[in-house]
Order: C-alpha cells, then structure tokens, then sequence
C-alpha cells in the first residue's frame, strides 16, 4: 500500500514537471489505474467483498481508459499538445510541489501527534495528490491541464479517504466517481465549444467575455 | 391552517403554471390571475376565522432537514395577511385587464408576482426565525423582479437595483437580530424567544437592529429612498402591493420583534414616535415638489408609515407608563391605519396606473382635465386622495383620529414627558395632515381637474369595467372600513391586546369603551355626511341639471384667448409651500428670470430629487467607492488567482487546524 502511495505522489511530480499534455493525461490514467489497485490493497486479503473489486474496477474503467480517451480526444479535437508558459515554470512548480510534499509530511505527522493514523504514508499522498491537483489548477494556462487538475485534485480527495480506513461505503465512493465522470464529461464538452467559439483553450483569456474592465498587461498575451 | 398551507401553494403552483404557459399570453394570465384570486379566498377564510372568532391559532410543524420548523397562524399573523389577500387579488385582477398594455412576455412576470403574494403570505404563517428570513428573502427577491420588469429603462434598472441593495442591508440587520435571540435561547422558534428573557441592553440592540431592518422596508426616514423610484418605475398593480402589503409586513415584523421582548424601554418609544414624526413631514414636503404621479404617492405611502411609527411609539411609552387606555388607543389606531392605508394605496396606486394608460405618461405637467374623459377613474382617485389625506367621512381619519385621541390622552397624564408625547403627535399629525391636503388636493387638481396640458391630440378614453372593478371594490373596502369602523375595531382591539398582553399591559372593557365611543360617535358622524351628500347630489341632478351645460375652460382668469398653458403647472401649485421647506427639499431651479418691461421670454421649473439620497447616500457611497478601490486589485477576473487564493485559504485552515489541535 505504501508503495502505490509512493508511485502515486511521483507521479504527480512528473505531473507538475511536464509540457506535454500527451504524458500529463497518460499520467492521470496511470494514477487512475494505481487508485483502482488501493482500495484492494487497503482491505487486504481478508476483506475481499464483490462489492469491492466491483468499486475498483468501475475506478480503472472510468479514471484510467474512459476520462483519458475523452481527454484525449478533447486536445486531438482543439489541436494544443502542449502546455505552454506556464504561470510558474516547470522546474520551479516541481520545486514547489516537492515543498508541498513536505508541507503534507508535516501536516500528518503533527495530526499523528493527536490521533494515530491507520497509514501515514498514503494519507500524505492523499494531501499532496489535493496540493498539487490545486497548484495545477493555478498555474497552468491550458483549460484541459485544468481538468487534468481537477482530477487529481480529486484522486487526492479518494486517496485521503481510504487512507482514514473509515468504514468507507462503496455506494459513497461509486457516488463520487458518477460525480467526478459527470464533471470531467461536462468539462468536456465545454472545452470542445469553448475552442471552437474562443479558438483557444487558455483559461486567463476566458475573461474576453466578462464586463470587467481588465487592464491586461501586453506581455501576458500569450500565442500558440 | 391547512386552508392557508394550500391557498400558498395554490398560489406559488399557479404561478409557475403560469410561468410555464408563457408563450400562450391569455392562458398565463388566466392561470396567474385565478391563481391569485382563488389561493386569496382561500386564504381569506381562515384568516377571518381566526380574526373574528379571537380564538385558537392553528399551527403546523414542518419537518425540514434541518430540524422541525413551526407555522402558525395566530391572530396577528392572520390581521397582517389581509392587505395581503385583498390587494394581492384586486390587483391580479386588475394586471390581467391591463395585461394587453403589456408588450413583454408576461410568463416570468406572473411567477414572480404570484411568488411575492405567496411569500407575503407565508412570512406572516411563519413562526420560525429561519422560515421567516426564507420568506423575507423570497419576497424581496420577487420584488426585485416585478420592479425591474421594464428593463429597458435605465431609470427602472437603477430603482430596482437601489431596491435590492437597501433591501439586503436591511435583510442583514435582521439576520444579525435573529441570530442574537437565537443565541440566547438556542431555538429558532418564535415561541421560544418569546420565553426567554434577555437583558435590557440586548434587548436595546435587538429592537434596534430590527428597527433598521423593517424600517427598510417600511421607508423609514433616512432608510426610503428606494421607495419614490421603484414604486414609480413598477406597474401600477405592482406599486398597489409593494406599498399596501409588502411595505406592511415592515410592521408586521416590528411587532413580532416587539412581542418577543417582555420588556421595552422608553428610548424605543421615542425613537418610534419621533421617527415617525420626521418621516411623515419628510415624506410630505417631498412629494409635494414632485412631478411623478407615483411618486408623489410613494412618498405617501412613506408619510402613512410614519404615522402608523408614531402610533407604535405611543403604545409603546404608553404600555411603559402603565396607561393601558392611551396604549389601547394609539395601538388600535395604528392597527386599523394598516388596514386603511393599504386600501388607499391600493386605489391611488390603481388609479394612476388607469390615469398612465389613458394619457401614456406619469408627469403631471402633461396630464390635467382627464375628470372628463375619465369620469369613473377620476371619482376613484378623489374618494382615494381625500381617504389618505385623513379627510372625513372617509376610512383614514377614524383611525388617524385614534392617534389624535392618543395624543389628547397624552396631554391629561400632566407629566412633561407625556406632554412631550402630545405635542409630537397632536402637533405632527396636524401638521401631515395638512401637508397630506396639499399634496393631494394639488394631485388630483393637476391630473383631473382644468383643461388636458399634453401636446398630443389623442384623446384619453376611460379604461374597461374590469380595470375598474378592483377599484370600484377598493372603494367600497374605504366605505365599509369607516362606516363599519366600530365593529371592525372589535377584531382588530383583539389583536391590540394580544400584542400588548406580551409585555404584560392588560386592556380592560372601559379603556375599549372610552376610545370605541368617540369612534362610533366618528361613524356616525360620517354615515350622515355620506348620506347628506349622496342627497345634496340626488337633488342637484334632479333639479339643476337641466341649467348652463357648456364647456369652458377652467381657468379663464378673464383672459381673452385663454389657453391651458395658463393653468397652474405642478411647479407652481406647490411653490409657496415648497419655498418654506426649500432648506430641506432644496429644488433645483431651471428656467430664465423675467427681465426688462416686454419680457419676450420666462420659464420655470423645480425639480426636486431625494435630498437625503443627494446628501447622504450619494457622498456616503462616494466615499465608500473611492476606499474599496485598492480592494479591485483583487478582482481582477483571473481564474487562476481565485482559485489560488481559494487554496491559500485552504491550507492556511488546514495548517492552522493542526498547529491548533
């Protein structure tokens, strides 16, 4: 289990590390794939339930092949393959995250100081896959790095969750992953209307259509 | 209760039917108005019960996910919802008549206007702090959309939004009252607050709190001034019940506030009393150099609201100095003022509506001579503007003539607080009195009398029956409310003592009889005039109507050529008076001084916007402005920093949290 947590927490740094948005969505399935595998590692061999391996089955299916695909065609579909000026570059939003990564370490070693955590280590990558799904959805321009964010921020939330070894109901966590498969579904379709109405998919040029009066400095337009 | 739960939902059902049935205009109007009038009658039943029989209130617990919330109808509540019921309806009946005016699509129009008459509804039955906020909010809301229905008009757009803002500063003052009694007894039913003692100072601050919330609403003095706009820029139905019932559910909730705090403290008295006072004379003078017809009776309504504060106020003191008779007196009469206002206001607001759709405009240097064309409209709107101004025989002078005796009560206690008292009221109802004859006499002699100002030379026809019938039914409410005023004072004294019976003042039979008798003394009075009249009127149509029939000018002054330029203008009637008030209304004046012997040239015209909203809310929200401006930094509608600063808060919680525990 601590080993998923540990590939889980990497994964998110190459995440933070990456241009392409190729890798970053193969990524997000692998971390798809690994959540799929966590609630069986969780329970152990003893605990095995149908409902369970039904639960972690619909997880790989949805995280890592259908909102992949979907995503996937999304960047085919608008032609962007890559994220492009970030709002904090590469190296320094790998820094960043390892810095979060700390942040996280800390946080649950002062929360074990008041009650015992069942499994630290995934709890940490819990924190830390929510952290970063956060840091993603700030700093990257692209609308579908965005999702992709958004997702994580999401496997953060799961993660955290199985890693409290509460006596997690299948019926919440399925709930959670119509919820999530709605969300990214929707994401979707919007990031297919908005390039086509907008011709771009970056987020800080959405506001072309608020009434806001936005002094735009000259040196943050960004081109493709 | 059962009854008034579905009359709710007959009315909110139908309005979304009528909402759905948009497209097919006959049918939205139908269904919205049968709405209306049926969940009214409906209504109407139980809430007469309760009244008349003075007895049991009917409560029903609701089960809501966030525990059990209860509504009752007790006999305030149910004297509250009559403006309700009555206006709501004659006023529906009166939008589908006028619905053809309308270019609009009118499916939203009706959900909202049933939806206000719903939720005005529901906010009176309510008697859980939670429930009734939900229903404030609904029909503030539900206001908002009725007024802003003509959204072409910048003008309409700024009334609505002005509404909306005043209406939510107010709505968050009573969030905090309620969270405060809330807080001491742990419960957000009425019920328990009414249990649970508090102290002086909170309960200062409470009535105080509350005050500023309902005084919104109300038109409190420096709190009215979404009043003139938004009651002009709305429909005339709308304007009916916005000032006849919405603004009243203001007192409603005051005397709820007042009911849950045992004990008052005569600064609340004073406060009433002198607040009222200001806000009649403001109101007054105001409309007086307006030349918006609805404006004019926007700031009525706001006068009329005064003085029902100003009967609050002396109940209040009253109930402190243990003189049950005055309290019996100046509660009564305020009560029953409730019921008279809104009937007026209603008329005079319908009136004007049928005087804006004859003539297509509300300024009243174009109107004029519309008695002729418009004969039924003109009788309706000169019964309604002698009713307000508090002229007998009519409905407002029995209960302003209460107060008044409120303030002769006041003046035999002898202590000089109480002589206080009198003087605010004898003097200040005077005063509103006849600076209510001048508004209205000028009112109705521009719109009606003399000869028409406009240039247009399309006559004005009177409008249909069924425009006139809620009118028509409004008047004869007027009727009933002065002639039958000794009896309706009877339910109506209940409610008096029930509200006084919760800060523990006990009305006797005598102090009903002593304040009843002048009254039916009143009504008598007031029958045999009508009736003197109606005779006077039947002998003159019999014997003299066969004399000199010719139409002529009105205002003929012996000129050889006269023209109706030489009327008087809306500006000039209200001059004289307007000048000795010109320090607080300060009119703009436009226009060229006459000058040398042959002047070839001379006009003149005043202009007089809220000088409160000129001097205080426009440089206070000046300088609000100019301060939040470093605040833009932060919304600058960059998605990314949102929600970057969304994370930071996060984390900062998070971090907290456990450097905490």
């Amino acid at each position: 289990m601590n080993s998923i947590a540990t590939l889980l927490a990497l994964s998110c740094i190459f995440l933070l590390g990456s241009s392409r948005l190729l890798m970053s969505i193969r990524m997000v399935a692998f971390q798809g794939l690994l959540l799929g595998i966590l609630p069986l590692a969780a329970a152990g061999d003893s605990h095995l339930s149908l409902a369970l391996i039904f639960l972690s089955l619909a997880s790989i299916a949805l995280k890592s092949i259908l909102l992949p695909w979907l995503l996937n065609k999304a960047m085919v579909d608008s032609g962007t393959r890559r994220e492009i000026e970030p709002f904090i570059s590469f190296g320094a939003s790998m820094l960043l995250g390892l810095f979060l990564l700390a942040v996280s370490g800390w946080i649950v070693d002062k929360l074990q100081a008041t009650e015992p955590v069942p499994s630290p280590v995934t709890l940490i990558a819990g924190f830390y896959l929510v952290f970063s799904g956060l840091l993603l959805l700030i700093t990257r321009r692209k609308a579908l790095t965005q999702t992709l964010g958004f997702l994580v921020l999401e496997n953060g939330v799961f993660t955290a969750g199985l890693s409290l070894g509460s006596e997690f109901s299948v019926m919440v966590e399925l709930g959670i992953l119509l919820d999530v498969f709605v969300g990214i579904f929707l994401m979707g379709i919007m990031l297919f209307h908005i390039d086509r109405e907008f011709d771009h998919l970056d987020a800080d040029r959405f506001n072309e259509l608020s009434d806001l009066e936005i002094a735009a400095s000259p040196d943050e337009e960004v081109t493709e | 209760m059962q009854q008034f739960v579905t009359a709710i939902l007959v009315i909110t059902v139908g309005g979304l039917l009528a909402w759905l049935t948009g497209r097919l205009k006959s049918l939205s109007v139908v269904i919205g108005t049968g709405s209306c009038v049926g969940g009214g009658l409906l209504a109407l039943i139980p809430a007469t019960e309760i009244l008349m029989s003075g007895g049991q209130a009917a409560e029903i617990v609701l089960n809501l996910p966030l525990g059990a919330a209860t509504m009752k109808l007790d006999a305030v509540s149910a004297f509250f919802s009559l403006p309700v019921i009555v206006l709501g309806s004659l006023a529906a009946v009166y939008a589908a008549a006028t619905s053809h005016y309308d270019k609009h699509e009118c499916g939203g129009y009706w959900f909202f206007y049933c939806l206000l008459m719903a939720s005005m509804l529901f906010l009176t039955a309510s008697a859980n702090a939670v429930l009734f906020l939900m229903a404030w909010e609904i029909m503030s809301v539900a206001a908002f959309f009725l007024i802003i229905h003509r959204d072409e008009i910048a003008s309409a757009r700024n009334a609505a939004w002005r509404f909306l803002v005043a209406s939510h500063v107010g709505t968050a003052g009573l969030f905090i009252m309620f969270a405060i009694i809330s807080a001491h007894c742990g419960s957000f039913e009425f019920a328990c607050f009414t249990r649970t003692p508090v102290s002086a100072e909170t309960a200062s601050l409470v009535f105080f709190l509350a005050l500023f919330g309902f005084g919104v609403k109300v038109g409190l003095l420096p709190l009215h001034v979404w009043m003139p706009d938004s009651y002009a820029f709305a429909d005339a139905h709308v304007s009916a019940v916005l000032s006849g019932a919405m603004s009243k559910m203001g007192f409603y909730g005051l005397i709820r506030v007042l009911m849950f705090l045992p004990v008052h403290s005569a600064s609340w008295g004073w406060a009433l009393a002198f607040g009222g006072l200001l806000t009649g004379v403001f109101a007054l003078i105001t409309a007086l150099a307006q030349h918006d017809l609805k404006k004019v009776i926007a700031y009525s309504s706001m006068e009329n609201a005064g003085i029902i504060m100003m009967g609050l106020g002396c109940a209040i003191l009253a109930g402190i100095w243990k003189v049950p008779a005055l309290a019996f007196a100046a509660l009564t009469g305020s009560l029953l003022h409730v019921l008279n206002h809104a009937a007026c206001k209603g008329l005079l607001f319908l009136g004007s509506g049928a005087a804006y759709f004859g003539t297509g405009t509300r300024k009243l240097e174009a109107m004029g001579g519309l008695a002729k064309t418009m004969p039924y409209t003109a009788m309706f709107f000169g019964i309604g503007a002698a009713a307000i101004s508090g002229l007998p025989p009519f409905n407002s002078f029995i209960s302003e003539f209460m107060i008044f005796l409120a303030g002769l009560q006041a003046a035999r206690l002898g202590t000089s607080s109480a002589l206080l008292l009198a003087g605010v009221i004898l003097a200040g109802l005077g005063l509103i009195g006849g600076l209510a004859m001048a508004t209205f006499s000028r009112t109705f002699g521009l719109v009606f009398l003399g000869a028409s100002r406009s240039d247009k030379k399309v006559e004005p026809r009177e409008s249909d029956w069924l425009v006139r019938l809620p009118m028509a039914i409004l008047v004869l409410v007027i009727f009933l409310l002065a002639l039958l005023s000794p009896f309706i004072l009877i339910p109506v004294a209940r409610v008096a003592s029930m509200i006084a019976a919760a800060s523990g003042v006990t009305f006797t039979p005598e102090n009903a009889m002593l304040n009843i008798q002048p009254v039916m003394i009143a009504a008598t009075i007031s029958f045999f005039f009508m009736l003197f009249v109606v005779l006077v009127w039947r002998l003159r149509s019999r014997f003299f109507s066969g004399g000199d029939v010719n139409d002529r000018c009105t205002w003929d002054c012996g000129f050889a050529a006269p023209d109706a330029r030489i009327q008087y203008t809306s500006s000039s009637f209200s001059q004289p008076v307007s000048e000795v008030f010109s320090s607080i209304v300060r009119p703009y004046r436009h226009g060229e001084k006459v000058a040398g012997f042959f002047p070839e040239r001379a006009s003149f015209r005043t202009d007089a916007p809220d000088s409160l909203l000129r001097y205080l809310y426009v440089p206070l929200f000046g300088l609000i402005d100019r301060a939040m401006v470093p605040l833009r930094a932060l919304q600058h509608g960059r998605l990314h920093l949102y929600i970057c600063y969304l994370a930071i808060v996060l984390l900062a919680l998070l971090i907290w949290k456990v450097v905490a525990a």
